[in-house]
C-alpha cells in the first residue's frame, strides 16, 4: 500500500510549480497635511494558492482588489510585507539579489499596456535582446538569431527588430512584449492584464497566440484579468479576489457552472451579454 | 422611425494634418482621413451605438458633432450636420456654445480627468445651469443636488459638497451624467462612458442610463468598442471601420444577421461567457 | 531662437579664438598716460580703460575666462547633482532621506552669501578655483530635480519590465532610467549657465572673483567702477556681452524645455 502510494504523492507535489502562502502586502499609511494619518492599506490580505506546472491559474477581480500587487509580489517586483512564495521549491522572497536576478530567467511577466511597458527610445530588437544578454544565453550573431526567432514566433517579422515601438499597432506592441518575455525561455509567465487593453479582434488573436505558446512550451501562466469572459477561454483554474482576499478558488468549469461566493455570482452576472435578445438578471454583492 | 431626424449627419469627413499625434495606421506624411464620408441619422428618443475598434474614427465623429476638435483636425468642405433643424457647421461659435450642454450634452470616458479636481462636485453640476440661464445660485445648487440624487448618488445633499477625489470612479461617472442631463438635452453623446469602470459598476451605470433615457426621452449616441454594452442599451448600431460606416441596422439584425463580414468578425471575437451563449 | 544660437555661437567662437583675433594684448599697458580712458576710436573700437588697455581685446579674452569658468562650473554642478540625485532617487530609503536632507540644508543657505563667505575666508582664487567654487555651490538644485525625474522613471512599466527581465540593476539604470533623465538635465544645464554667468560676473565685479589683471566681464566693469560715468564704454561693452549671452542661453533653454514637454506628452 505504502509503496504504491509513495510515488503518487511525490508526483502530485512535484507538480506544484509556484506556491503562494499567506501573502500580505500593506501600503504604508498616508500622512495627511492635517489630521490623523490613515491606516495602512492592505492591498493583499493573507492570500494563498498553488499553481501546478502547465496550468493557467486566472486571478480575477476588479480594480484595486490586489490582483496586480499579488502578481508583482510573486515576481518580487515589489517586496511583500509578509508571507511566502516558492518557485519549484526555491524560497523566492528569501533570495539574495544575484540569485533572484538569475531566477528571473525562469519567471517572466507581460504587462497590461505595451505603450508603457516598452521603452519608447529603444529599438524592438534591443528590447527583446535585453534578457538574452542579461542571462548570457547568447551573444553576437547567435543573439540576433534568437531575437529574430522570438519575433517570428509571435507573428512579427525578423526585420521588425530595427523599428521603434511607435511604428507598431497596439496588438503588435503587445506581441513584442510577449516576445521579450519568451526570448529567455521561461517556465512561468505572469500575464498581468496582458490582453485587456487590446481591441477584441486583436485580443482574440493574442489570446490564441498565448495558448499556442503554452501548448508548445509547456508554460505555466498566472493570468491576471478583470474580465471573466476573457478568462474563461484560457483558465484551468480561477481565483476570484475581492478587497485583497481570495473569496473563491475553483476549477474553471466548476466556477463558471456553479459559482459559490456571492461576489463571484455578482461578477458573472455583470458581464454584458452580446445579444440584445437576452436580458440577464443582475445580482449585486454588498460586500458582506 | 419617421419624420425629421433630430440629428442628421451627411458625408462627414474629418482629416488630421500630417504629423499630428498618433495617426499611425495611415502612415507616412500627408493628411489622415480619420472620418471618411460618414452619413447617419438619429431620431428623437433613439439610442444609437457607434461601434468600432480603436482608430476607426468613432471618437472623431463625436468631437466633430460637438465642434470640439483637436487643433490639427479639419472638417471636410462637403460635410453637413443638421441638429434640430440647425446647420451646426454654419452656427456662430456663440450659438454653438449655447447649444452645447443645453441641447446636446456629452459624457466622457474618464470621469477623473473630465471633472475639475478643486471644485465641489455639486458646484460643477450647478455651473451647467448657471451657464445656461439660471440666475439664482441657490436654485442652481438645489437643481444640482436633485440631479445628483436622480443619478443614484445616495445622500446627494452631502455628496454635493465633496470633491471629485472623495468619490469612487462609479460615483464620479454619475456626476458627469448629472452634468450632462442637467438641462434635459435632446441628445446626449456618450463617449465610452463605462469603459474605464469595473464590470459591476458598468452594469449599474448602464441600468441608470437606460432608466434615464426612458424617463426623459432623450436621444443617445453611444460611442463604444464593446458589443456587450451595445446589446444591453441600444436599439440601433452603426459599425465603423477605418473611418467608414460598414453597417447601420437595428441591433437585432446586427447581432443575429450581420450583413457585413467585418461586423460578423467583430461579433465572433467578443468575449462572452459560455453560459450566455 | 536662431538669433540666440547665433549670438551664443559668436561668443563661444570669440572665446576660443581670442588669442588669435584679439587686436591687442589684453594686459598690455603701452602708454598708460596718453592712451588711458580713451572713448571708442577706429584703433580701439571699444575704447581703452584707465590702464590704457584695449577694452575690445579684454572683452574677447574675458569671454574666454567668463564662459570657460561658467561652463566648467555648470558641468561640475550637473555631474555632482546628477550623481547625488540619481543615487537618492534610485536607491530610495535611508540613502534618499539622508542625501535629500543634506540638499535641503544646502539650499537653505543663500548661494551668494555662501560664495562671499568662502571667498572671504580663502582669499583670491584662480579661475579654476572660481569654477570649482561655483560648481560645488550649484549642484543641490539639480540633484533635487534629477531625483524627482529618476523616481518618476523608476515607476515606469518598462523599467519594471527590464528588472523583471533579469537585467542587473546598473544596466536597468543605464539603459532605461538615465536616458530618460538626460533631456531634462540638458535643459537644466542650459538654464544653470544663465545663472552662473552673472554670478561669476558679480563676484568679479566685487573683486572677489577673477583677479586682475586677468580679464573677465565682471572684472572689466570693476575697472571702471570708481567713475563709471566718465568711461561708459568700459562698462557698456562687457555689460552688453553679459546680457546678450544670458538672454541667448535663456532663450535656448526655454525652447529646449518646450520641445521636451511636447515630446513627453507624445510619449505618454
Amino acid at each position: 500500500m505504502i509503496d504504491s502510494l509513495g510515488p503518487k504523492i511525490e508526483d502530485r507535489s512535484s507538480k506544484i510549480h509556484v506556491s503562494v502562502d499567506h501573502l500580505t502586502h500593506e501600503y504604508p499609511a498616508r500622512h495627511a497635511l492635517f489630521g490623523a494619518p490613515s491606516a495602512p492599506t492592505r492591498a493583499v490580505n493573507d492570500v494563498s494558492f498553488a499553481i501546478a506546472r502547465g496550468e493557467t491559474l486566472a486571478l480575477v477581480g476588479e480594480s484595486g482588489c490586489g490582483k496586480t500587487t499579488t502578481g508583482r509580489a510573486i515576481l518580487r517586483l515589489i517586496e511583500p510585507s509578509s508571507g511566502g512564495v516558492t518557485f519549484d521549491g526555491i524560497d523566492v522572497l528569501g533570495l539574495a539579489r544575484e540569485p533572484l536576478r538569475k531566477l528571473r530567467r525562469r519567471m517572466q511577466v507581460v504587462f497590461q499596456d505595451p505603450n508603457t511597458s516598452l521603452d519608447p527610445r529603444m529599438r524592438v530588437g534591443l528590447t527583446v535582446r535585453e534578457g538574452i544578454e542579461a542571462h548570457e544565453i547568447a551573444e553576437g550573431a547567435a543573439a540576433d538569431a534568437r531575437v529574430a526567432r522570438a519575433l517570428e514566433e509571435v507573428g512579427l517579422r525578423a526585420s521588425d527588430a530595427a523599428k521603434l515601438p511607435h511604428e507598431f499597432s497596439g496588438g503588435q506592441r503587445q506581441r513584442i512584449a510577449i516576445a521579450r518575455a519568451l526570448a529567455v525561455e521561461p517556465e512561468f509567465v505572469v500575464l498581468d492584464e496582458a490582453v485587456s487593453a487590446l481591441d477584441v479582434t486583436v485580443q482574440a488573436q493574442v489570446l490564441a497566440l498565448l495558448m499556442q505558446l503554452q501548448r508548445d512550451r509547456g508554460l505555466t501562466y498566472l493570468f491576471i484579468a478583470h474580465n471573466l469572459a476573457v478568462v474563461e477561454r484560457i483558465a484551468t483554474r480561477v481565483a476570484v479576489m475581492y478587497l485583497g482576499r481570495i473569496v473563491e478558488i475553483a476549477d474553471a468549469a466548476k466556477l463558471y457552472a456553479s459559482p459559490q461566493h456571492g461576489y463571484t455570482k455578482a461578477l458573472l452576472s455583470a458581464v454584458p451579454v452580446p445579444d440584445p435578445r437576452v436580458r440577464k438578471k443582475r445580482l449585486t454583492w454588498d460586500g458582506t | 422611425m419617421t419624420g425629421e431626424p433630430l440629428l442628421d449627419v451627411r458625408d462627414l469627413v474629418v482629416t488630421y494634418a500630417g504629423d499630428a499625434g498618433d495617426a499611425g495606421d495611415a502612415g507616412g506624411a500627408g493628411d489622415v482621413r480619420a472620418v471618411d464620408g460618414v452619413s447617419f441619422a438619429v431620431h428623437a428618443g433613439e439610442t444609437v451605438a457607434l461601434v468600432g475598434e480603436s482608430g476607426c474614427g468613432k471618437t472623431s465623429v463625436a468631437w466633430a458633432l460637438m465642434r470640439v476638435m483637436a487643433p490639427a483636425a479639419r472638417v471636410g468642405a462637403g460635410s453637413s450636420v443638421t441638429f434640430d433643424g440647425a446647420d451646426l457647421f454654419a452656427l456662430e461659435e456663440r450659438a454653438m456654445r449655447d447649444l452645447r450642454g443645453r441641447k446636446i450634452a456629452m459624457i466622457f470616458q474618464e470621469p477623473a480627468s473630465a471633472l475639475n479636481p478643486v471644485m465641489k462636485v455639486g458646484a460643477q453640476v450647478a455651473e451647467v445651469a448657471l451657464l445656461h440661464g439660471e440666475r439664482s445660485k441657490r436654485a442652481a445648487w438645489d437643481k444640482a443636488v436633485a440631479m445628483l440624487d436622480r443619478t443614484g448618488i445616495a445622500d446627494a445633499a452631502r455628496r454635493a459638497h465633496q470633491y471629485p477625489h472623495e468619490l469612487s470612479g462609479g460615483m464620479r461617472q454619475r456626476v458627469l451624467i448629472a452634468m450632462a442631463l442637467m438641462m434635459r438635452p435632446a441628445l446626449v453623446i456618450a463617449d465610452e462612458p463605462t469603459s474605464a469602470l469595473d464590470v459591476t459598476v458598468q452594469a449599474q451605470i448602464l441600468d441608470l442610463l437606460r432608466d434615464l433615457q426612458r424617463e426623459t426621452g432623450m436621444a443617445v449616441l453611444f460611442i463604444t468598442h464593446d458589443f456587450g454594452v451595445v446589446a444591453e442599451l441600444c436599439s440601433r448600431a452603426i459599425v465603423m471601420r477605418a473611418g467608414k460606416i460598414v453597417e447601420d441596422a437595428p441591433v437585432d439584425e446586427i447581432f443575429h444577421a450581420p450583413k457585413d463580414p467585418y461586423t460578423a468578425e467583430l461579433l465572433r471575437a467578443v468575449p462572452r461567457l459560455a453560459a450566455d451563449r | 531662437m536662431k538669433l540666440a544660437i547665433g549670438t551664443l555661437a559668436l561668443f563661444v567662437f570669440v572665446a576660443f579664438a581670442a588669442p588669435k583675433i584679439a587686436p591687442y594684448d589684453p594686459r598690455a599697458t603701452p602708454q598708460s598716460e596718453t592712451q588711458k580712458n580713451m572713448p571708442p576710436t577706429a584703433a580701439h573700437p571699444f575704447g581703452t580703460d584707465q590702464y590704457s588697455r584695449d577694452v575690445l581685446s579684454r572683452v574677447m579674452w574675458g569671454a574666454r575666462v567668463s564662459l570657460g569658468v561658467a561652463a566648467a562650473a555648470v558641468l561640475l554642478a550637473l555631474t555632482l547633482g546628477a550623481a547625488v540625485g540619481a543615487l537618492a532617487g534610485y536607491r530610495g530609503g535611508v540613502t534618499d532621506v539622508i542625501l535629500m536632507r543634506l540638499v535641503d540644508a544646502f539650499l537653505s543657505v543663500p548661494r551668494v552669501l555662501l560664495l562671499l563667505v568662502i571667498v572671504a575666508s580663502t582669499g583670491s582664487l584662480s579661475p579654476a578655483g572660481i569654477a570649482l567654487l561655483l560648481g560645488f555651490t550649484g549642484w543641490a538644485g539639480t540633484s533635487r530635480l534629477v531625483r524627482g525625474e529618476v523616481r518618476r522613471m523608476k515607476e515606469r512599466d518598462f523599467v519594471m519590465a527590464s528588472r523583471a527581465m533579469g537585467s542587473p540593476e546598473w544596466r536597468v539604470f543605464v539603459t532605461h532610467v538615465f536616458p530618460g533623465v538626460m533631456p531634462q538635465l540638458l535643459v537644466t544645464g542650459t538654464l544653470a549657465l544663465a545663472t552662473v554667468i552673472p554670478l561669476e560676473a558679480g563676484l568679479s565685479f566685487l573683486g572677489l572673483g577673477i583677479q586682475p589683471p586677468t580679464a573677465s566681464w565682471g572684472g572689466i566693469i570693476n575697472d571702471a567702477a570708481s567713475h563709471p560715468g566718465d568711461t561708459w564704454w568700459v562698462v557698456l561693452f562687457p555689460g552688453l556681452a553679459i546680457v546678450c549671452t544670458v538672454l541667448s542661453v535663456n532663450t535656448i533653454g526655454e525652447r529646449l524645455r518646450e520641445k521636451l514637454d511636447l515630446r513627453e506628452r507624445f510619449v505618454q
